[in-house]
């Protein structure tokens, strides 16, 4: 695989990468327009669906695992130090209290990562890289540009590969790659001077293929894969713009009235982060403890 | 005038890079008849890819330096066109199949040629079938250029470039770095791409399959023409091979040893059979 | 006699799950020189990536000097047995040649005496006098393979694994390969070649294991095996052209193998002397 994108048959995948790359932009907007943490959640909890209709649930948990646990650092560091906090909402361990204007902080900063995070894995895990590329060649990107895009996904796993080779090619030349912090930060040279030698060439080869193939040709230049806008991409957007309007709304007339940030939803999140990332961690040891059995067995 | 029946002419041909002293090639001449497939030979450093890179333009375009004498392609003079242009004519294949690859499927690699000449979509399918179908990689269409072997993804570079219709290929050292089964699969598809009167040019360090596929040879070395001919009578001159350091295939020196050993003056065959035939008769003989 | 290298029923499953090689038993003893054949991905590499330890086997056991590679480092099994790669890129960067040949003795933490000498050493074998101050990316392909090669040798390890050495080489090339191999040899070296190069193992005539998807399917001398036609044709390997050439001439000891012109002139020299009777093909 080259990519983080899963080929599936489903309606978020068919959508044209312009219309995603709008809706990115407005996930990132409206976690800055809903500047409060149960309204984040609530637009999570609005996302979701469309997570189940691009049928990428697992991926996307698996992904998500990782943003927790920044969630779960923020919240916790930012709820019990940040200064801003005045009212104590509870305490653990006698001295660490949890404030309330710092858990708001932290909330909104956590769930904005999520949020965000969401949208993005959606449309990497749904947009062929290709699509992207020529999506943006119609809004005018230079070719050069996008192909660079484009290019970079497919060295990365080639770039992955040769390094696993210049670290065996200098493991046979003696070289500990074991080893105390300062021996790993020398380490750095032989690993990566090769590396960086051998990226170097490949690219510079690959510039003359493309020239061979055409590349700097002027005139118009076709693609085999076609991306356009239909009427799903339009209803989509309509969307978009109807939940960006309930979003202002929302934030503008009804933030004085509406008052869902409780007590109660701070400390269950909180407290729900922590058991994810507890499960998590289980799950961690859980494999770690397997393998070494695995291991033990098969010696 | 400058029309003609050839399908590469060159003359007078001198390059010169930036910060060199010598020249790394000096005054070539050769010509190429269409149809027919030329293999280039010469030790390391010969200048052999430069030549084949002034081909199509790649020199001096992209790789500068001073250049001298004509090269034609089709008639056309190639160092007032650009290599983008040339790319309808002339298609390169390199060395490194991996190096050759920038899409994330196999008919995406197909395509990215065919759309920079600007070809329409509704063109496309069919010709990346055609072009599959030549290096006998259809039915890969949608699979990752990575997941293939080595001689599979040189397979796929070159039909990328069969997918333009050049009239001519030019290969440089296309099986070297490919196993006996790569390097199989490509001299196969050679083998067929002549058979459907493609002209080419091929480099390789392996003269058994140069003397197999070739029709003329061309002999570098330092950067100078030492030879050019009908393959045959080119390894025939197997004194100034081994004075340049290279060698002509197995059995070719084998018949020079035998001719050397017991003074006698057997043909200098570059086939086996050939080969067998001629040593028996002589054997007879004695 | 104790081989050097013993591989003991040995099987390498990558992480992703994929057999690499299974069942191998091989033993590799003193002055030997073992050509390693088979298609890309039969498994070649990674049998001998066990030697220096850059891979542990899933199951069976490895010795190496009588080193189980299990328990040792990868630093210290590379000592005894030197692995240069197809690409000399992947291995040399230093600015010039004599720091790459210092730079394995230097991992190994030898006195500066001790490393002046086998650089010496290293420098001699391989006539590097006049390179010594060159940056290796100023040489050409061949040269810096040679450096990448010197490189390894002034570790002075008792096993030299060449991956491919004469890939993309001129004759000339293969010829200084060929050479080097047998003063590898000559100096008491063992030398593990990783090649589809059926010119340099027909005038190695050396023993020859081949690999075809992920098991031994052949090991023996090179004569006996490029005469297996069964084994040939399994892992897509085609002999000589001097050996198909030999098989034609029906006046030729037929059950013989001939991997070299010089084999193939001797043979047809003492069939005259012996005035054997020619038989002419019906």
């Amino acid at each position: 695989m080259n990519s983080l994108y899963l080929p599936k048959e489903s309606f978020i995948h068919n959508l044209d990468p312009r219309t995603k790359m709008i809706f990115v932009a407005f996930v990132v907007l409206s976690s800055f327009i809903l500047n409060d943490p149960a309204l984040q959640l609530l637009f999570l909890v609005f996302l979701f669906p469309l997570v189940v209709a691009a049928k990428l649930v697992k991926p996307y948990l698996i992904s998500m695992q990782f943003l927790l646990l920044f969630a779960v650092l923020i919240m916790t560091v930012h709820g019990i130090y940040n200064p801003i906090g005045v009212t104590p909402v509870f305490e653990i361990f006698g001295g660490l209290t949890f404030k309330y204007e710092s858990m708001v902080y932290a909330s909104v900063m956590s769930f904005r990562i999520l949020v965000i995070g969401t949208a993005a894995v959606l449309f990497v895990m749904s947009t062929h890289p290709s699509d992207m590329a020529s999506a943006l060649v119609k809004w005018k990107v230079p070719h050069s540009f996008a192909f660079i895009l484009l290019s970079t996904f497919q060295i990365i796993p080639i770039i992955a590969r040769e390094a696993k080779i210049v670290m065996e090619a200098q493991q046979a030349r003696c070289l500990d790659v074991k080893g105390n912090l300062i021996q790993r930060v020398k380490n750095l040279i032989p690993i990566f001077a090769p590396l960086f030698i051998i990226t170097f060439m490949k690219v510079h080869q690959l510039s003359y293929v493309l020239e061979c193939r055409a590349f700097s040709r002027e005139g118009a230049k076709t693609s085999l894969r076609d991306t356009r806008i239909g009427y799903k991409d339009y209803a989509f957007l309509i969307g978009i713009l109807l939940f960006l309007a309930i979003e202002i709304y929302l934030q503008l007339y009804l933030s004085g009235f509406l008052n869902l940030t409780t007590d109660a939803l701070l400390t269950y999140s909180l407290i729900g982060t922590w058991v994810v990332f507890g499960f998590m961690i289980l799950k961690f040891i859980f494999k770690r403890v397997q393998s070494l059995v695995g291991g033990v067995a098969d010696a | 005038m400058l029309k003609n029946q050839r399908a590469i002419e060159v003359s007078g041909l001198s390059f010169l890079f930036p910060d060199a002293e010598v020249k790394a090639l000096r005054n070539i001449n050769f010509s190429v008849d269409y149809g027919e497939i030329l293999g280039i030979i010469g030790p390391t450093g010969a200048g052999k890819s430069t030549l084949a890179m002034c081909i199509n333009g790649l020199v001096p375009q992209v790789i500068q330096g001073e250049l001298e004498g004509k090269v034609y392609v089709k008639g056309l003079d190639v160092h007032k066109g650009n290599v983008a242009k040339m790319s309808e004519h002339v298609g390169f294949v390199f060395q490194e199949p991996e190096n050759q690859l920038s899409q994330m499927t196999i008919e995406e690699e197909v395509a990215f040629g065919l759309g920079n000449l600007g070809v329409p979509r509704e063109q496309m399918e069919g010709r990346i079938k055609e072009a599959l179908q030549q290096v006998g990689l259809l039915g890969f269409e949608k699979r990752s250029p990575l997941a293939l072997s080595g001689g599979q993804q040189q397979r796929l570079a070159i039909a990328s470039v069969l997918a333009m219709k050049p009239t001519i290929m030019i290969m440089d050292e296309p099986t070297s770095m490919l196993d006996p089964k790569g390097k199989n699969e490509v001299y196969d598809v050679l083998r067929s791409l002549k058979e459907h009167g493609m002209t080419g040019i091929i480099i390789d360090h392996e003269v058994e399959r140069i003397a197999e596929y070739c029709d003329k040879v061309l002999v570098l070395n330092e950067g100078e023409e030492q030879m050019f001919g009908p393959s045959a009578e080119v390894f025939a001159q197997i004194d100034t091979l081994h004075q340049l350091t290279m060698h002509a295939p197995q059995v070719t020196e084998l018949l020079h040893q035998y001719n050397q050993k017991n003074k006698q003056d057997v043909k200098l065959s570059t086939s086996i059979e050939e080969a067998a035939a001629i040593l028996e008769n002589a054997y007879i003989k004695s | 006699m104790e081989p050097y290298i013993s591989v003991r029923d040995v099987t390498h499953v990558y992480s992703n799950g994929v057999t690499a090689i299974k069942d191998i038993d091989l033993d590799i003893y003193d002055n030997e020189a073992v050509a390693i054949l088979g298609s890309n991905g039969s498994g070649k590499t990674t049998l001998v990536k066990h030697f220096n330890g850059l891979l542990k086997p899933t199951k069976g056991k490895i010795t190496v000097g009588g080193l189980n590679t299990r328990k040792e480092r990868i630093s210290k099994l590379s000592s005894l047995v030197g692995y240069v790669f197809q690409n000399p890129n992947h291995q040399t960067f230093l600015p010039n040649v004599i720091q790459e040949l210092e730079y394995g003795c230097k991992n190994l933490r030898m006195s500066e005496e001790e490393i002046e000498e086998r650089v010496n050493k290293a420098v001699e074998l391989f006539e590097l006098e006049n390179y010594l101050n060159e940056n290796p990316f100023d040489l050409n392909s061949s040269q810096r393979k040679e450096v990448a090669m010197a490189s390894i040798m002034a570790i002075s390890p008792r096993v030299i694994v060449l991956d491919e050495p004469t890939t993309g080489q001129d004759h000339k090339g293969c010829q200084r390969i060929l050479h080097l191999v047998r003063m590898f040899q000559k100096h008491g070296h063992i030398v593990v070649l990783i090649t589809h190069d059926m010119h340099l193992i027909g005038e190695l005539n050396c023993r020859t294991v081949v690999m075809h998807q992920s098991e031994k399917v052949a090991d023996g001398h090179a004569e006996d095996v490029f005469a297996d036609k069964r084994i040939m044709d399994l892992a897509g390997l085609q002999p000589p052209q001097i050996t198909s050439l030999a098989h034609s001439l029906p006046f030729l000891n037929s059950n013989k193998t001939y991997l070299t012109i010089d084999s193939v002139l001797q043979s047809m020299k003492v069939n005259t002397e012996e005035g054997v009777k020619i038989v002419t093909r019906t």
